[in-house]
């Protein structure tokens, strides 16, 4: 079974074929793990959600045109999953996360200060989730999944100049976050030429 | 569409590709989560659509207990007024703070039941 297709394993699954879904899993785990990893910004979350867009591959097998390629409705799932979570999160917590602001007055770190104290990926983590989710959801799907502005519009259903203007800001957002200024262009530049 | 919102390249996207990929491609994909999917997926459809409907049930039982305190204090019903220690709800027909913990405790249990649903 593992070397089937993807559209063949849609059809088994259709047919309530459970080894399917494991063998769909193992070969998808990581595009949905990491894509709502990097959205939610919150593993726990990312495991609940990989769970919940598994157990609707299977659930609802048979609205899925099983010709067509498989990634693009679990993309579709994830982002669309990442987006109702992390809005139902924010809702509960804007209030604790407002008074634990307040408390906190002293000044955050420079991005490159934060780069270096961070011995892990926390720095560029925060970054992300600093974005608005509409942007950051873009990001993602951008960068991380190297989906063209067509395929992220179709995707997300959304004309490809949103996509555009999104990733625009996203990334004007990010330079500040990440520290990105000319003169670390320039060295990555020189570096990699 | 403006020009400058065209993203078709820009100097930043090696760098902030390289650190979102770093980023993700160093995170791991829970063991367990392959045996607990297959095990969620064997189960009843209806027992899970069941747990749903009972979730939204109690969750609108809770916000309308809210609403229902809530419109009690806006009407003055329910003020609140110092106390010697602390603030009492004091509705008009009982002693001040007859009813103060009781309808606190109300407040906390359902917003924290509410937030864990």
């Amino acid at each position: 079974m593992e070397q089937q297709l993807d559209r063949e394993l849609i059809v088994l699954l259709q047919d309530g074929e459970l080894d399917a879904l494991g063998v769909l899993y193992d070969r998808h785990r990581h595009l949905v793990y990491r894509t709502a990893l990097a959205i939610t910004g919150d593993p726990e979350m990312a495991s609940d959600l990989l769970q919940e867009v598994f157990l609707r591959l299977y659930r609802f097998a048979h609205r899925i045109d099983s010709e067509r390629p498989i990634q693009p409705w679990l993309y579709r799932m994830t982002t669309n999953l990442s987006y109702t979570w992390v809005k139902r999160r924010t809702r509960w917590l804007h209030f604790i996360q407002d008074m634990a602001d307040r408390v906190i007055l002293d000044k955050k770190p420079s991005p490159h200060l934060q780069a270096e104290r961070d011995e892990g990926w926390q720095w560029i983590q925060q970054a992300i989730i600093s974005l608005p989710i509409q942007q950051r959801v873009v990001v993602v799907l951008y960068y991380i999944n190297d989906l063209s502005l067509q395929e992220i519009g179709e995707i997300l259903d959304i004309p490809v100049g949103t996509v555009k203007s999104r990733l625009y800001y996203a990334r004007r957002l990010l330079k500040k976050q990440l520290g990105i200024h000319r003169e670390a262009l320039m060295k990555v530049y020189y570096e990699t030429t | 569409m403006n020009s400058d919102r065209t993203p078709t390249y820009d100097p930043a996207d090696g760098y902030i590709a390289n650190a979102l990929k770093n980023w993700v491609n160093f995170q791991q994909v829970p063991a367990w989560s392959r045996s607990q999917l297959l095990a969620s997926a064997s189960q009843p459809i209806v027992k899970q659509s069941s747990l749903f409907v009972l979730r939204m049930v109690i969750k609108w039982v809770l916000l309308r207990g809210i609403e229902l305190v809530s419109a009690l204090i806006t009407d003055n019903q329910l003020t609140f007024i110092p106390s010697s220690d602390n603030y009492c709800i004091n509705p008009p027909h009982l002693s001040p703070c007859a009813i103060q913990s009781r309808v606190r405790d109300t407040f906390l249990l359902e917003a924290g039941m509410i937030g864990a649903i």
